[in-house]
């Protein structure tokens, strides 16, 4: 395979404090050097010039439905949406049917993935068999052949014993633990944010404390245990505190946000619309502020999308029937650029490193999310002058329920890198 | 003066103040003069009941019956509402039936407004989940406003779970709207975080009687025992009920509103659902007379038909 030559782009990598117009050389699946005008030599050429290269994009969270729900996602179909939206990692969780919850499942992920030939998908296995919250997995087994995490994602555990020997065997096997943390009985059959809207529109509310005092839980078994956990889609500000406590007493403790929890708030589920039903449920605007701050104060290390793809028809079912879960790997950055970078609510290198660095340091990812030498050749090309209106000409996923659709945004992925190789346009 | 232009009613916040005025103003034309108007021959109005309600239900297909209108029903159950089809498939098919006018209850917020989003014809919403119930609304201002003749300083106290309650929200809207005074009581562990502007939370059952004019008690929903809000139904009844006791301590001019089915001995003692203060059966004579309005409105909307209302 040629060199390939990214040329004249403004080089951003957090990492390294880099902001620089600069050339950009990959050979043989690696970042080999950067530098001004660099030679061309037989390498294959990008014009970058007016573009931002940065390192791919890493995404914690996402649900590609295979296998079990296919008509939704599938490896592929989520890989080609996770392209097209600038990532070149993606971790996807076990809630499929059946649950990853052995080697095989594992394996079964990393197929899939490499016959789609698109980005890295890594299989983040359940906790618990089946993800049932009884019987712990086989996590030593399940990392020798490729899980890079453990989590009962879409179902919280429930047991503070069964948590506590998921933290303490995880750290044995060398795996983080992605927790969903919600309080089933607090949150009841609630489906919207317990507030000012949920009181008007009689819509069930949960009240953020169903997330934080499962937060707080997790966070003080952490740091019993010893155990790596990362807080997933943390959405309160309460969260926030406890992870921020137990990061101060050096417990192994980090936290994702998603797009949708910095970008929208609550006050969407006025329409009644069942696009913008999601768990955990969007908050009122203030909290949506303070998980920026967190973000910036860097309490919160990544934003992961949490990109959960459901069948076109589920938009008809009545509110309390339609799932949880937005569509959005593929306009995440546009949307985020857009929201925060262009409003000045959030600098580019910000934002960058909560899609690059700050994922692959949550996972000990140390091949990725920089654009050192040496590093993996997974570049995202972005134009930030460009305009699209989302779901305009379709969507790569399988699935359409995506709260940003019919919105112009600003920032093109105009091309998507990995190993050297492009994915994604060119 | 105006021209009726509303094909779906979903809450009474969607209606001015004018609306509301003349949907009651029509409502009391026809009870005090029948209906005088050109009946909607050859309308078909399709009553979707979800949730188990023959009171409304029945009270909709009176009111339908009444302004010439034949009626299908559906409910839970019933063949035509099966599984797996979502509520938009099955409003289609029931649309295409030649339907032209839809009535939903169902237990999912926002209910009516999808069917609305989705079928032609017109849609008056029965009630949906916690979010509102603008014909029991109707009923209930028909019933004060023919009490009192009018809402302004006409204070009504609503008792019992606000929270869960379609009923309570839909009254503190309208009753906000025409200008009454609106206060809530009830457990703590009923009631919303917040309430609308202006309503005011009263400490207990004696604030709400030494306050009220009109003294609304919801409905306990004794089913939600699952999570049980309250400790018993006996405390209840002794901490926010209208017990014997403070019935003979009603003043002449308080009236006791329920929307029904009345729980005795939990809400309302035993006999008072029955005493000279209670207009509950008149609430639902009231009931087939507003829906008469809402439904005869929507439907010639719904056809071009122009209604002068005011
Ligand atoms: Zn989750």
């Amino acid at each position: 395979m040629a060199d390939l030559l990214i040329k004249g782009g403004r080089v951003i990598d957090p990492v390294q404090g880099l902001d620089k117009v600069m050339d950009l050389r990959l050979g043989k699946g690696r970042v080999v050097e950067m530098g001004e005008r660099l030679a061309a030599g037989g390498a294959d050429v990008i014009d970058a010039a007016g573009c931002i290269v940065a390192p791919g994009f890493i995404d914690l969270h996402a649900h590609f439905r295979q296998p079990g729900h296919e008509d939704e996602e599938t490896i592929a179909s989520g890989a080609a949406a996770a392209v097209k939206g600038g990532y070149t990692t993606v971790c996807v969780m076990a809630n499929t049917d059946p649950a990853i919850d052995n080697e095989a499942g594992v394996e079964f992920v990393r197929k899939m993935a490499d016959a789609a030939g698109l980005c890295d998908v890594l299989p983040v296995a359940a906790a618990t068999l089946g993800r049932g919250g009884e019987q712990i997995t086989e996590m030593h087994r399940l990392r020798k052949h490729g899980a890079v995490a453990v989590s009962d994602d879409g179902a919280p555990v429930r047991n503070a014993a069964l948590m506590r020997t998921i933290l303490s065997y995880a750290a044995d096997a060398g795996l983080p633990v992605l927790d969903h943390a919600e309080d089933p009985e607090l949150a009841g059959d609630g489906i919207m944010n317990e507030g000012e809207v949920s009181d008007i529109t009689g819509i069930p509310g949960v009240p953020q404390e169903a997330e934080s005092v499962m937060v707080e839980r997790d966070a003080a078994l952490a740091g019993l245990t010893g155990g790596r956990l990362h807080v997933q889609h943390i959405s309160t500000g309460a969260s926030v505190d406890a992870v921020r406590r137990a990061r101060g007493k050096g417990w192994n403790v980090t936290a994702e946000v998603t797009p949708h929890h910095l970008l929208l708030d609550e006050r969407k589920l006025e329409t009644f619309d069942p696009v913008y039903k999601v768990n955990p449920p969007l908050r009122p605007a203030a909290v949506r502020a303070l998980l920026l701050e967190a973000l910036k104060e860097g309490v919160i290390s990544a934003i992961a999308t949490d990109h959960a793809p459901h069948r076109d028809e589920e938009k008809e079912l009545d509110l309390l029937e339609a799932p949880n879960g937005m569509a959005s790997i593929e306009c995440a950055f546009s949307v985020l650029y857009t929201g925060l970078v262009e409003e000045g609510r959030l600098g580019i290198g910000e934002l960058l490193a909560a899609l690059t660095s700050g994922p692959a340091g949550v996972l000990g990812l140390e091949d990725r999310g920089s654009l050192a030498a040496g590093k993996r050749g997974d570049v995202t090309v972005i134009d930030p002058a460009g305009t699209w209106v989302v779901g305009e000409g379709g969507y790569a996923s399988r699935s359409s329920n995506c709260p940003y659709a019919g919105m112009r945004v600003k920032g093109v992925v105009k091309a998507t890198v990995v190993r050297g190789r492009v994915v994604y346009g060119g | 003066m105006g021209k009726w232009k509303k094909k779906h009613l979903i809450d009474v916040t969607d209606l001015s103040e004018d609306e509301l005025s003349g949907v009651l103003d029509l409502a009391a034309e026809f009870k005090e003069k029948g209906f005088g108007r050109e009946p909607l021959k050859g309308m078909t109005v399709a009553n979707m009941f979800y949730e188990a309600s023959t009171r409304t239900a029945n009270s909709f297909a009176q009111a339908a019956r009444n302004i010439g209108c034949a009626t299908l029903n559906f409910s839970k159950g019933s063949s035509s509402v099966s599984k797996g089809e979502t509520l938009g498939d099955t409003a289609r098919v029931i649309e295409a039936m030649g339907v032209d006018g839809f009535v939903i209850r169902h237990s999912a917020p926002g209910a009516a407004k999808l069917i609305s989003a989705i079928v032609e014809g017109a849609v008056a919403n029965g009630g949906d989940g916690r979010h509102a119930h603008p014909t029991q609304c109707l009923l209930d201002l028909m019933t004060m406003r023919g009490n009192n003749g009018g809402f302004k300083g006409l204070k009504v106290a609503i008792i019992g779970d606000i929270l869960h309650s379609r009923v309570a929200r839909s009254l503190m809207a309208g009753l906000g709207k025409l200008g009454a005074e609106v206060a809530v009581a009830g457990p703590s562990t009923m009631m919303p975080g917040t309430l609308p502007d202006g309503v005011m939370r009263l400490g207990g059952i004696e604030e709400a009687m030494g306050w009220a004019k009109v003294l609304y008690f919801l409905r306990i929903q004794l089913e939600r025992q699952g999570r049980p809000l309250i400790a018993s139904l006996r405390e209840y009844h002794e901490t926010y009920g209208l017990t014997a006791e403070r019935m003979g301590s009603l003043k002449r001019e308080q009236l006791i509103m329920h929307p029904g089915p009345v729980n005795r001995g939990v809400e309302l003692a035993a006999r008072s659902a029955d005493c000279g203060a209670a207009r509950i059966l008149e609430q639902v004579a009231n009931g087939v007379y507003v829906r008469m309005a809402v439904l005869y409105l929507l439907l010639s909307a719904a056809k071009g038909r122009e209604v002068s209302i005011g």
